[in-house]
């Protein structure tokens, strides 16, 4: 009878252990969803950044490929050459149609 | 769990007439309590859209609202783009997207204003970076997912519910921003075989209540059982959970043409336990209560509620789920308070403390019959209310006009 008692009182201590150990479970279960709900809030946007030309930046690197490539090839940059003077010429045919296609 | 009789006959050694006291005034206090917490969440502050418009509208100086559009301008005051915030129904209630487009009809921006998914889903739509899948594509394509967009397995109701949304605002900004026609969105009733498994469960369960036969009704059950477990269970993750009952008390109803399970399977449970005083869910196919059941099947676990203990077991069950439907409704967040282990059973997806409810409710289902649905469940008291609501609403209806009934 005693150990009876015993094994019953040893039940519902273990049932007991279980309902509380799952109530810390389902306490932590809603902290982590509410905190992720307010990170979700906080989340920033995607977007596509729309494309910014620095100019002098452009500059820089331009002069920098001119001059490296003067270093190795030995060829002079641009500025380099004396003014000069040209004439040409030239004739062209062509043919057209009425047709368009917009 | 009352195992199917009548869902106001709970099992207590109380007297009748104070278990019933009792429960009234549970019903009372809970009744109140849900009722402040929808009060506290309907008031409580709503998102202020405007100062968030730049992040969709990248070089925006500065914005106005012109014709309920976001209109972003540059620094000499030229429009850049419009912005709206589109709408479109989730798992647990609306999902806001706002959309940033550009002058040529290019979508430049998006992003979630407010959710109330369950973490386990929305997780899901985040990582995979659903939102940025609609970043630089024209308005006049699709934008739906398995089309043009990818779609998210595990979180198809959350992803689904963005895509809508982002198709919602892109159509608004298209007409009345652009000047451009997009296709109107299709609004197609969605019936198939979840819809129909669940209605011949529901026709199963109340054919298995009117059985006379033992044998044939314990055949009857561990068939809807097993069919409720495999086919709402693991094939389609759909089982009756707090968040859809907080959802449907939060006032998000989704479009029916899109959501017919979710109004088949609410209308069904409050229809029949209304109508015929039976808990039609728990006991004939509750997917994760098959499971248990499937457990207890095989380990011999017997029914275990010491008399001691059962005024407090049902005390905090009722507790649980209270707190879970006015955590719900106070914060307006239906998918952040559930806390019941489905999802991660049948998805095999969840969180490291769902893991270990789960984990731990499994290992006690070899113990105990049903552990969960017996102490822990918040479905049990929801139908339990509905139900002894009815048989209160009858009895005082008896008492005040007896010559009609």
């Amino acid at each position: 009878m005693e150990k009876e008692m015993a094994s019953e009182d040893l039940k519902a201590r273990l049932l007991t252990a279980f309902v509380i150990i799952c109530i810390a479970l389902i306490g932590l279960i809603w902290a982590d969803g509410l905190l992720f709900q307010q990170d979700a809030a906080a989340a920033p946007g995607y977007y596509r950044q729309a494309p910014e030309v620095d100019g002098s930046v452009y500059l820089t690197l331009t002069a920098e490929a001119v001059e490296f490539r003067q270093r190795i090839t030995g060829t002079p940059t641009p500025q380099e050459h004396g003014a000069g003077q040209g004439q040409g010429s030239g004739v062209g045919t062509g043919t057209g149609s009425l047709d368009h296609d917009d | 769990m009352n195992h199917g009789s009548s869902v106001a006959a709970l099992a207590h050694p109380l007297p009748r007439q104070k278990r019933l006291r009792q429960d009234r005034t549970w019903m009372l206090v809970a009744g109140m309590t849900l009722v402040g917490a929808w009060l506290f969440g309907f008031f409580a502050g709503h998102t202020d859209v405007l100062p968030q418009v730049p992040e969709v509208l990248p070089g925006a100086v500065s914005v106005v609202v012109d014709n309920g559009l976001f209109v972003g301008l540059d620094a000499a005051g030229y429009p850049i783009g419009y912005a709206a915030a589109g709408e479109g129904q989730g798992y647990a209630g609306p999902i806001e997207v706002l959309v940033g487009i550009d002058t040529t009809g290019t979508i430049v921006g998006t992003k979630i204003l407010s959710q109330k998914e369950s973490p386990g889903f929305f997780r899901l739509v985040t990582r995979q970076s659903l939102p940025e899948q609609f970043v630089a594509r024209p308005v006049t394509d699709p934008l739906r997912l398995g089309d043009d967009i990818d779609a998210i397995s595990g979180a198809t109701a959350s992803a689904e519910g963005v895509a809508l949304a982002v198709r919602q605002a892109v159509r608004q900004i298209a007409a009345e921003g652009l000047d451009t026609t997009v296709p109107p969105e299709e609004s197609k009733i969605k019936v198939g075989l979840p819809e129909i498994t669940l209605l011949l469960l529901f026709a199963a369960g109340y054919i298995g209540h009117r059985l006379r036969s033992g044998r044939w009704k314990r055949r009857l059950r561990w068939g809807t059982l097993i069919t409720g477990m495999v086919v709402l269970g693991f094939v389609y993750t759909a089982p009756l959970t707090v968040t859809m009952v907080t959802t449907l008390l939060s006032g998000y109803w989704p479009d029916w043409h899109s959501h017919l399970y979710w109004y088949l399977l609410m209308g069904g449970i409050v229809f029949v336990t209304v109508v015929d005083s039976k808990n039609p869910y728990c006991y004939w196919f509750c997917p994760f209560g098959a499971f248990q059941e499937c457990l207890a099947a095989v380990s011999g676990a017997k029914h275990y509620k010491p008399r001691r203990l059962r005024q407090t077991l049902t005390w905090v069950q009722r507790g649980l789920a209270v707190a879970a439907i006015a955590l719900g409704l106070a914060l307006r967040q239906p998918g952040a308070t559930g806390f019941e282990p489905f999802g991660t059973l049948f998805d095999l997806r969840g969180s490291v403390y769902e893991w270990a409810l789960l984990i731990t409710v499994v290992v006690a289902s070899l113990l105990i019959y049903r552990p969960f649905c017996n102490y822990l469940c918040p479905l049990d008291p929801v139908i339990n209310f509905v139900g002894s609501g009815r048989s209160w609403i009858e009895e005082t209806w008896r008492k005040r006009w007896p010559q009609r009934t």
